[in-house]
């Protein structure tokens, strides 16, 4: 990946944000026939799995490729971790703000029933 | 959060006769009435909480917190001590949660709000290609985030807001999901995505 073909590549889809029509067809081409090259919507089919860690090493290199080369979807993957982060944040949060014990008419509930059977 | 840190982890193995869960255990087993009402200290808070995310309905959670305690009560004897006693307690709850909505009569599962990302006709995404203003710490401070974020939770539809929960919250692992739920962990990975997608947008929604 580090020959020039490959840093000339890297140059061009970096660009991709600020591309008019004709560069973007060339960068459509080159994501066709470039090994390691993903679209965007090809990238959207990997996201859950990279965050679960089950992709392979060739998925994930490719995966991290587009992440180097494409704005947009950095973008996107850093709201959607944050998106998880805050769910989980704001769920631990409300847990730790509640009362540590039950209520007492719902142990007693519990406890009645186990002695009634 | 670390990337690739929510594959299925093993269970911590509990030291026969060495742990309080296992000094615990020893005196349920026994019969004692004080240690019913310790294990009920020691997990029911947690575990209600756990309830009332999937159930989102106060009365209906306490009903499965109940249904689950007594569940593990008559248990007790087949517990092998493979996994924490409160993961243990913790798979009980979420099995009596979702055995009381496969009960509930069927009714047609509401649409997911949903933006689904755009792209072109390149298969290039359509999207903003600036990071936004603040971090998740930051907004985690104001008292809107945090009541939009559960209120958009909530208001995700049954089948898409369980596989959250469970996935996201709970931290089930997905083969555990897919069979806590008896679907498939292909369509558990859909669910969730759209899930958080659905999440995202209205944690976007706020930002603006």
């Amino acid at each position: 990946m580090r020959t020039l073909r490959w840093v000339f590549v890297r140059k061009l889809m970096r660009r991709r944000e600020t591309a008019g029509p004709a560069e973007l067809r060339i960068h459509a081409w080159l994501v066709r026939h470039v090994p390691y090259l993903l679209t965007c919507a090809d990238f959207e089919q990997f996201v859950h799995d990279y965050v679960e860690g089950s992709l392979d090493p060739r998925e994930r290199r490719t995966f991290d490729l587009h992440m180097e080369l494409c704005r947009t979807c950095q973008v996107y993957f850093a709201h959607y971790v944050e998106t998880i982060d805050l769910g989980k944040a704001v769920c631990d949060a409300a847990d730790a703000a509640a009362s540590p014990d039950l209520p007492e008419e719902l142990v007693a509930a519990i406890l009645a029933a186990r002695s009634a059977r | 959060m670390s990337v690739g840190s929510r594959g299925p982890e093993a269970e911590p193995v509990e030291l026969p006769g060495s742990s309080p869960d296992a000094a615990l255990l020893a005196r349920l087993r026994a019969g004692e009435d004080d240690a019913y009402r310790e294990l009920l200290r020691l997990y029911g808070s947690r575990l209600l909480a756990v309830a009332r995310r999937v159930m989102r309905d106060e009365t209906d959670a306490q009903d499965c917190l109940q249904d689950a305690f007594l569940s593990a009560f008559r248990s007790l004897a087949d517990f092998e001590g493979k996994s924490r006693l409160g993961t243990w307690l913790h798979r009980i709850v979420v099995n009596a949660c979702l055995a009381r909505l496969r009960a509930r009569k069927r009714r047609p599962e509401e649409p997911l709000d949903l933006q689904p990302p755009e792209f072109d006709r390149h298969g290039f995404r359509i999207g903003p290609t600036d990071m936004p203003p603040g971090n998740a710490d930051e907004l985690l401070e104001r008292e809107e985030v945090r009541q939009q974020v559960r209120q958009g939770i909530e208001s995700l539809p049954d089948g898409y807001r369980i596989v959250l929960v469970l996935r996201d919250i709970e931290e089930l692992s997905t083969l555990e999901t897919a069979k806590a739920l008896g679907i498939t962990t292909g369509a558990t990975k859909v669910r969730l995505h759209r899930a958080r997608l659905a999440l995202r947008n209205r944690i976007e929604s706020i930002r603006q």
